[in-house]
């Protein structure tokens, strides 16, 4: 199979839902003239034009009222917001209008758009520039949560999400758009709410979340050396979360692990973690354990980010101690 | 098992919640036999002696004459028995010195053994007994591993290990549950039961029913035995200590099916009620029960208790008496049945009565004419209304 990068993979997806219907608009900072700070646009604008490919002014504001806007009038747009830190700028148009209009309206209304965006965990970008903020966005009622961490997932899942007539935040991960992966050339998308499991295993289950799900197969496969058989889940869509697979797997394995680039105190971890032991607590052969970031502004020195982030050695301590090898 | 039984304030009655000490016959020290009368307790309308629930010394008592103590609260320790057999004066004889048995082997308790959840659960699906299993997991933890080890292990050995049989749940017998175990065990070990049956002819009350369906024949059984007992204030009493005293108030308590359990709200001055009025108290009271909303008001003060299981076709049945009070009927369910009139069989409904009273305070006949006015007055069911 032909790989692609995850940017191109993106662009991809964008450029196929974009021929697909002509109500698909985007819009967004640098994402024309300047092919996208990421380039998941590249070539977009001479392609479809600027009625299509919107460059806004510098307000998140903006971007997200217009967007709430143009769905409720009857158009697709697909807006991109330069970096997850900025979300709670437009957090009135995400969650307090879009998210909510289609049930205010009973069903009268539908805002049927999505809010691209990334984190930039680990490339030196400050406090201020590289937060992954999943869990704040899964206590509003009516807003979907998609976090792709493959290419082949972000076009399938970005795809799903302009058909979705309901807002869908899509979160992609800056350390990711230059890793390659096979991608399909034929048309597939991926259904929210549905679990991959990227690896099968029996010891322990360990649940990734975007650039998680990498570093939990490299752990998989230094597990697997030192006898520890591991399984990697991959939830794809935060909300609606897949927890049926997920226990499933626990029931098999009996522990559990979360591994997310967010802060550990609140986050999606211990959404995870206390979802399962409701439905799985029997089962359980040792405390779930999640693998995620102090509650500290994410440091600027690359090694002390380095320190600060998630990665396989730490899930691979974490195994270790929970199954006491 | 403990190795220190704790006595503890007993329920003497469902709507108890504390007990005052009245005065300990027993000092700190003293030897004291099971079921030896340790101290008085003064409960709702009574004073009670409670006895030790085990043999042993004395060896701590926690409250004073005049304590106000909550129900189950422990009051006294009782300890091993003869822990210095040395330091008795004089040899005393076989029949006094307390049998002395070997100590228990304390079972770890659940919550010190170090066991995840899902080898708990295993340990119960397989019959494993989790306190002899060793743990591999870190410090100590048995895992489902650990137990699926010990199953194989137990599949080799030749004889197979006897178990109980799987427990579905245990649950605390605490709140109604544990009043009614109290307050019934006490009845069982200080009442002298005795019972006595009568048929009654149910025609009249069948035919009553029929044309006011809305009285229950508990209603008008509670209203038949108000009338008796007027009659026969003798069984309208209860035994206090060494007096019996009869009341002039007549309150019929009526035992009551819960989800929590069994309860004997009582109506108050039965005899003064009309039949209409005692069936909306019963509809009322049921509610308030199974609502668990029925106040100390609502349990005290009954003179006698009626009980009805005709509802479940139980055909008789010889209840346990609410102590302190001198008896209880139980009543039957009411049925067509085969009855000789003159040479002729016919067919009539009847129904079955069963009075047990204590025979410390009352004797067989007395009691049999108070069961025969109740008869009467159903079987002249029109009298009631």
């Amino acid at each position: 199979m032909r790989e692609l990068t995850y940017a191109d993979s993106l662009r991809e997806a964008l450029r196929e839902e974009m021929l697909r219907d002509p109500n698909v608009i985007l819009l967004g900072e640098e994402i024309g003239v300047f092919n996208g700070v990421y380039k998941a646009t590249r070539g977009l604008l001479d392609e479809f034009g600027p009625d299509r490919v919107k460059d806004t002014p510098i307000s998140e504001i903006v971007i997200a009222g217009a967007a709430v806007g143009m769905a409720l009038a009857g158009l697709k747009p697909v807006a991109e917001i330069m970096y997850m830190d900025f979300l709670p700028i437009c957090m009135d148009q995400l969650c307090t209008q879009a998210a909510k209009m289609r049930f205010m309206s009973g069903g009268q209304l539908k805002v049927p758009m999505v809010l691209r965006t990334q984190y930039s965990l680990g490339r030196q970008h400050g406090s201020q520039h590289s937060q992954f903020t999943p869990a704040w966005f899964l206590q509003v009622p009516g807003l979907k949560v998609v976090t792709a961490a493959t290419p082949h997932d972000a076009k399938g899942l970005l795809k799903t999400a302009i058909r979705d007539n309901n807002p869908v935040l899509f979160l992609e991960c800056g350390l990711l758009y230059r890793t390659k992966g096979p991608v399909p050339e034929e048309e597939y998308t991926i259904p929210f709410g549905k679990a991959e499991v990227k690896r099968k295993g029996d010891d322990v289950t360990i649940v990734g979340i975007s650039r998680a799900v990498g570093e939990a197969i490299t752990a998989a496969t230094k597990l697997e050396e030192k006898g520890i058989s591991a399984e990697v889940i991959d939830p794809r869509t935060l909300q609606p979360l897949d927890i049926e697979t997920i226990v499933e797997s626990v029931k098999r394995t009996s522990r559990l692990i979360i591994a997310c680039d967010d802060i550990k105190t609140a986050g999606v971890g211990a959404e995870i973690s206390a979802t399962v032991q409701e439905s799985a607590f029997d089962y359980l052969d040792a405390p779930i354990q999640r693998v995620a970031c102090a509650l500290t502004p994410i440091p600027f020195s690359p090694p002390l980010e380095q320190m600060y982030m998630p990665n396989a050695d730490r899930i691979i301590e974490t195994a270790t101690n929970m199954i006491g090898k | 098992m403990n190795h220190m039984p704790e006595v503890v304030m007993p329920r003497l009655d469902p709507g108890m919640q504390t007990g005052k000490i009245v005065e300990w016959l027993k000092k700190e020290g003293e030897q004291v036999k099971k079921g030896e009368p340790i101290l008085v307790v003064e409960g709702e309308k009574t004073t009670f002696e409670i006895e030790a629930p085990e043999t042993g010394l004395l060896t701590k008592i926690m409250a004073k004459p005049g304590d106000d103590i909550p129900v189950t609260q422990a009051i006294a320790i009782i300890g091993e028995p003869s822990i210095k057999p040395e330091a008795q004066p004089t040899p005393t004889t076989p029949s006094q010195l307390p049998t002395s048995t070997p100590a228990p082997t304390p079972s770890p308790s659940r919550l010190q053994i170090i066991a995840s959840p899902a080898a708990r659960r295993l340990a119960q699906e397989q019959g494993v007994d989790i306190s002899q299993v060793t743990g591999s997991g870190p410090g100590g933890r048995i895992t489902s591993d650990d137990i699926m080890a010990a199953t194989k292990k137990t599949a080799t050995q030749t004889v197979t290990q006897t178990r109980g049989p799987l427990i579905l749940k245990r649950s605390k017998l605490e709140g109604i549950r544990r009043a009614v175990a109290e307050r019934l065990s006490y009845s069982a070990r200080n009442v002298v039961p005795v019972t006595i049956t009568m048929e009654a002819d149910a025609t009249t009350l069948v035919a009553l029913k029929e044309k006011e369906s809305h009285i229950a024949f508990t209603a008008l059984a509670v209203r038949a035995i108000a009338k008796s007992l007027e009659k026969h204030l003798i069984v309208n009493s209860a035994l206090e200590g060494d007096e019996i005293v009869t009341y002039s108030q007549i309150n019929v308590a009526l035992a009551i099916h819960t989800d929590q359990g069994l309860v004997a709200p009582v109506i108050q001055n039965t005899n003064k009620k009309t039949l209409r009025e005692i069936n909306f108290e019963i509809n009322e009271l049921a509610e308030k029960a199974r609502a668990n909303r029925l106040t100390i008001e609502n349990l005290t003060g009954g003179t006698f208790t009626v009980t009805n299981l005709g509802a479940y076709d139980v055909e008789s049945f010889a209840p346990i008496i609410n102590p302190p009070q001198c008896a209880i009927l139980g009543l039957g369910r009411i049925a067509y049945k085969p009855v000789a009139v003159g040479s002729q069989v016919a067919s009539k409904p009847s129904t079955l009565l069963t009075l047990v009273f204590d025979h410390r305070i009352i004797d067989g006949v007395p009691a049999a004419r108070f069961l025969q006015e109740i008869k009467s007055n159903l079987e002249n069911a029109e009298g009631l209304l």
